[in-house]
């Protein structure tokens, strides 16, 4: 019986004998939106478009490639510097992976721009990178009620991401999720709560939290410190990180040698905006694939809320922010 | 943490000097070389047997459609050159060791003569990529002898690790013993089957009895008279009466051989077995099949329809089953493969007519003995001990596999760990 082209089915095989055929068929129909294809999330990309999902590839304000876009980005290479849209020779790339689906460019002037096309787009998450705390909450605010957020960023070596999954069905603050068959038999659907990105934004007291989230990230402390200020991502030449930092620390209730000396607190800031190492990319792109393919097909239990990454340690974090009203 | 920033800084020349061997290019591999050749690492060759399939594409996605048929490591290798730093530049090959820039070696690795100690010996580090245990054996203790470091890795499903081993400061891959794959019984696949599993190993034995060397299946007996009694009924009709493979078999003929067959394998044997009380104390006692009647209703003048048209996930009613059968022994004589004629052919999971066959056959048998019976993809799944495997894991360890390798150039041996 022989076919001239291959199946779905056929395709798909290796990946359908551990999630089952209708969680196969929800990434089939699913589309997620990626916000800066950049470091993991390219990675990321690729993780999806092979695994049948569609993707959508959104540039804000496109600048010209750069020798540091090409280090950073699995799917652009060394010729690509001064190409006009790093995500258009993306989606060129990401498209012969992808056998169902769709892989596509949406290019906008400003994020603003972006925010207002969301409700007639509806995808199933947006993974968004490289953004501040503003433009966060501004993109959360206007997310379709079904949609889930998945922010991932980097600093140099280490990475974090932040997760904010919603039901399908659009009932706020939850995720229904149908774990891992145990033994090989199913289990029975269970239900998390997920906080809102204003509440994870808006926390003042990281130690006061410590006892509800389990042990605070400097990663994530270093992320927030960075993201938050308003200059972010462009600081100016002259900006004091260390002292910005000794004053963001204080006003989160952390000793002001959390994150380390002067020039540890140099040396991080060094790193910011610098492509992180590709191995790093992979392994927390890989982690990122698999939750987007929990969000969408509602098979396996998230991992946690915040997950931090540390490449030369080897470290995984794993921290759960509970909702306002726990 | 904020120690970790300034730690790769230094590393460009060393990443651009060591010659590196990587052996496997399949779901690990394409992730390990796009790793490696994003990372700068120019001194790189892959060792690989396998040829693209289908299958492969969900995730090792260095391959596409159009390479379906050719080897993974000249694939792979070609598209990590171009996804190099040096892709407008390539180095020179520089002697002694002259190790080249993304070279594909299509071969087993455990082929000594091609990839003995001396070729081991041209490289600085071997990343494994591999499926099996039995290569990774053979790899390991080639580094041992070589002196090299090694690092090793796999996934299964959701599964993956990343195991480092230093000649002289970390255990070595055989330090630990690895779980062997499950064998089971003889007697069990022949008369006392409790599992599909044990039906779809018989079918596969019985596939090699039927097409392939008949002496190599599980199911042969020596057909000596002074002993015919102890003979299965099904040995004559099935290995003694193979008809001619010079693709002029005639259809009666055909049919005649596999009517014959499938009686002496589901009816014949089977109650004789019964008649000599070997499942008197079984808690089910197996009902032979009543091949006449099915074959009555199977299409006996003419190949027919392959079941699997109602889809791999169906499972196929005895009648399905037999109807099967026929049509897989009319498609094999009818266009014989040359193998046949040898005596060569042996079990492929992705051939069609090997799975329709164990699927049918398998059945058959199940049905015999009161157990589930299996649609073609589930059969497909157990006879092929099909690994699930996703790119995500892969990924993982793909990169965690070049993590640890700037931690050995970094010389950091206190660094170094075995990630689950």
């Amino acid at each position: 019986m022989a076919t001239s082209s291959p199946t779905s089915d056929q395709i798909y095989d290796r990946q359908i004998r551990l999630w089952g055929a209708s969680a196969q068929a929800r990434l089939l129909s699913a589309t997620v939106h990626v916000l800066h294809v950049s470091g993991s999330l390219s990675e990321l990309s690729k993780n999806l478009v092979l695994a049948g999902v569609s993707v959508v590839l959104v540039e804000v304000s496109p600048a010209p490639v750069t020798r540091g876009d090409v280090a950073a980005n699995l799917l652009l290479r060394a010729g690509d510097e001064g190409a006009p849209s790093a995500a258009a020779l993306c989606r060129d790339r990401l498209l012969p992976m992808n056998l169902s689906g769709s892989v596509s460019l949406a290019s906008h002037a400003t994020l603003a721009g972006y925010i207002d096309s969301l409700p007639g787009a509806a995808p199933s998450v947006v993974a968004a990178s490289g953004l501040g705390f503003g433009g966060l909450a501004e993109l959360a605010e206007a997310l379709p009620a079904g949609t889930s957020l998945v922010v991932a960023d980097s600093l140099g070596p280490c990475a974090l991401s932040l997760h904010f999954l919603r039901d399908p069905a659009g009932e706020p603050g939850r995720f229904k999720y149908t774990p891992d068959d145990v033994n090989g038999k199913e289990q029975g659907e269970e239900e998390e709560e997920f906080p809102g990105v204003g509440e994870v934004l808006a926390i003042e007291d990281y130690a006061e939290l410590k006892g509800r989230w389990g042990p605070v990230s400097p990663i994530f402390v270093a992320w927030a410190c960075l993201h938050s200020h308003p200059s972010y991502p462009s600081f100016p030449p002259t900006f004091d990180f260390p002292s910005h930092a000794r004053s963001f620390l204080s006003s989160r209730s952390l000793p002001p040698d959390f994150l380390g000396g002067g020039a540890e607190l140099a040396a991080m800031f060094a790193c910011h905006g610098s492509p992180p190492p590709p191995a790093a990319s992979a392994v927390f792109g890989g982690v990122l694939g698999q939750e987007v393919i929990k969000a969408i097909s509602g098979k396996g239990k998230p991992a946690g809320n915040v997950l931090t990454y540390d490449a030369v340690t080897g470290q995984c974090g794993e921290s759960r922010v509970p909702p306002k009203n726990k | 943490m904020s120690s970790s920033y300034s730690y790769y800084n230094s590393l460009a020349p060393s990443i651009s000097s060591v010659r590196v061997l990587v052996v496997g290019a399949g779901g690990i591999g394409c992730e390990l070389l796009k790793n490696l050749s994003k990372s700068g690492f120019r001194r790189v060759e892959v060792i690989d047997l396998d040829t693209i399939d289908v299958s492969n594409l969900n995730r090792q996605f260095l391959f596409r459609q159009r390479h379906v048929g050719q080897p993974k490591c000249a694939v792979a290798c070609e598209a990590a050159r171009a996804m190099s730093p040096y892709a407008g530049t390539p180095p020179e090959p520089e002697p002694p060791h002259n190790v080249g820039f993304y070279v594909a070696h299509h071969g087993n690795v455990k082929d000594n003569g091609r990839f003995g100690r001396g070729f081991f010996q041209r490289f600085d580090v071997v990343l494994n990529a591999l499926d099996n245990v039995d290569a990774r054996r053979h790899v390991n203790r080639l580094c041992i002898s070589a002196e090299l470091p090694l690092i090793e890795a796999g996934t299964t499903g959701y599964l993956g690790q990343a195991q480092v081993i230093m000649p002289k400061v970390t255990e070595c891959y055989e330090c630990t013993a690895k779980p062997t794959q499950k064998v089971y019984p003889i007697c069990t696949i022949r008369s006392t089957p409790s599992m599909p599993v044990h039906c779809i190993v018989w079918a596969k034995e019985l596939y090699k009895l039927m097409f392939g060397d008949a002496t190599a299946s599980m199911l042969f007996e020596e057909t000596d008279k002074e002993k015919s009694e102890e003979v299965s009924t099904f040995m004559e009709p099935v290995v003694a009466k193979r008809l001619s493979t010079g693709g002029d078999a005639k259809v009666e003929d055909i049919v005649a051989y596999t009517a014959a067959a499938l009686t002496a394998l589901y009816t014949t044997e089977v109650q004789k077995q019964i008649d000599m009380d070997r499942y008197k104390t079984s808690a089910k006692v197996p009902v032979a099949l009543d091949v006449a009647a099915l074959m009555k209703n199977a299409a006996v003048d003419k190949p027919a329809p392959s079941s699997l048209e109602g889809g791999e996930k169906k499972v196929w009613s005895n009648e399905e089953s037999t109807k099967e059968l026929l049509t897989v022994v009319h498609e094999m004589y009818a266009s014989p493969p040359s193998e046949i004629f040898t005596g060569a052919i042996e079990f492929d999971k992705d051939s069609d007519i090997a799975m329709r066959f164990v699927t049918a056959a398998s059945n058959l048998r199940a049905s015999i003995f009161s157990i589930d019976t299996s649609s073609y993809y589930t059969a497909k799944g157990i006879a092929g001990n099909i690994i699930p495997a996703i790119a995500t894991t892969n990924a993982i360890v793909a990169g965690q596999e070049v993590l640890e390798l700037l931690k050995i150039l970094k010389e950091g041996k206190d660094q170094i760990k075995t990630v689950c």
